[in-house]
């Protein structure tokens, strides 16, 4: 009797043991989170491999233990991109230490102007960690139509010579290397530092 | 004595309300400011909001000297493709309305950049229009 008693005891710390280590350690790594961007489920991010700072060769699989926000941009952009690359900026700095890792690689659709150079200046200047990728105009067409990024060049009136209309998305790539979030131009700073604290976590 | 001062009061109020209402006679600009350029951009974009006038205005040219070429442009976003647009006809402000420069939309193009606009710097920008003239207004950059 006194046996049973002993194992039933037992049982029950187990089990309360069981429910501790559960509330404690497991639940906390569930972290409830909805994504406030556009969720991709099980696309693997298309190859990316480009020039980067100074020409040198710089492939998306080089940033494989970190969340990559990508943006297709060009530096004539005046008004939109910068906006853009702002706002990711501040979303990356909310995250505290965390942000390190977040990688963020712009890639140009204008690769007629922008040189390595001035991509180079342009992304650090928004953050000094900012990639720019330029290249080949033909390979970069291909990426962006792998990632549905669609880019025209139009002529204009204005001096400019052309400007290019352009996919104005910001896209998410999670750790695993899958495409993860699309992040449309409206969503705020704070609605994209929750969703990259979430995977970063 | 008493209903004379009265008077007088109420007849300040109502030359105060007529003046108001009736809108400014020329198109007023409120908070203009604009992003710091990155170093090596070659354009910014600044925006203000504009306040029409008694009569319909537009808002034709614009000049910097903290830039090389100044257009009037506007950002059109249709299914996520952003495109930009030169607006060479100008920028309408009709009588007693705003009208917002603002990011993702109408702005004052700014091409060429003289030299990296930094935040806390006061740019001069000269706007022309059809009807209120020139006016010449200080741009603040700051982050947004």
């Amino acid at each position: 009797m006194t046996r049973r008693a002993t194992i039933v005891g037992a049982v029950a710390l187990a089990a309360i043991a069981g429910v501790l280590v559960a509330w404690f350690l497991v639940l906390p790594r569930l972290r409830p989170h909805v994504f406030n961007a556009q969720v991709i489920q099980g696309v693997a991010a298309p190859s990316v491999s480009l020039e980067g700072p100074g020409g040198e060769p710089v492939a998306l699989t080089d940033f494989e233990d970190k969340v990559v926000v990508l943006y297709f941009g060009y530096t004539f952009c005046p008004d939109v991109c910068p906006i853009t690359l702002a706002k990711v900026a501040r979303a990356r700095d909310m995250l505290g230490d965390a942000g390190e890792d977040v990688q963020v690689v712009m890639i140009t659709v204008d690769p007629e102007r922008d040189t390595p150079e001035v991509l180079a200046d342009y992304a650090a200047a928004f953050d000094p960690t900012f990639i720019g990728l330029t290249g080949d105009p033909a390979d970069i067409d291909r990426i962006a139509t792998t990632y549905g990024v669609y880019y025209k060049a139009e002529e204009s009136t204005s001096s400019a010579g052309y400007l290019v209309d352009h996919t104005s998305t910001v896209m998410v790539v999670d750790r695993n290397g899958e495409l993860k979030l699309l992040v449309s131009f409206d969503a705020t700073d704070v609605e994209l530092a929750e969703d990259l604290d979430y995977l970063v976590g | 004595m008493k209903s004379g001062r009265l008077i007088v009061v109420l007849a300040v109020f109502a030359v105060a309300f007529a003046a108001c209402s009736s809108g400014g006679d020329s198109v007023e600009v409120e908070d203009p400011w604009g992003r710091p350029s990155p170093s090596s951009a070659a354009n910014a974009a600044f925006y203000m909001q504009l306040e029409g006038a008694g009569e319909d205005d537009v808002l034709v040219s614009a000049t910097s000297p903290a830039c090389g070429m100044v257009e009037l442009h506007e950002t059109q976003m249709s299914d996520g493709v952003m495109s930009m647009q030169h607006l060479p006809q100008g920028i309408p402000v009709p009588a007693g309305e705003t009208v917002s420069l603002e990011p993702g939309g109408l702005h004052v193009m700014c091409m060429g950049v003289q030299s990296p606009l930094t935040v806390g710097e006061m740019v001069e920008v000269a706007l022309e229009f059809e009807n209120s003239g020139s006016k010449t207004i200080e741009a603040e950059i700051r982050e947004g």
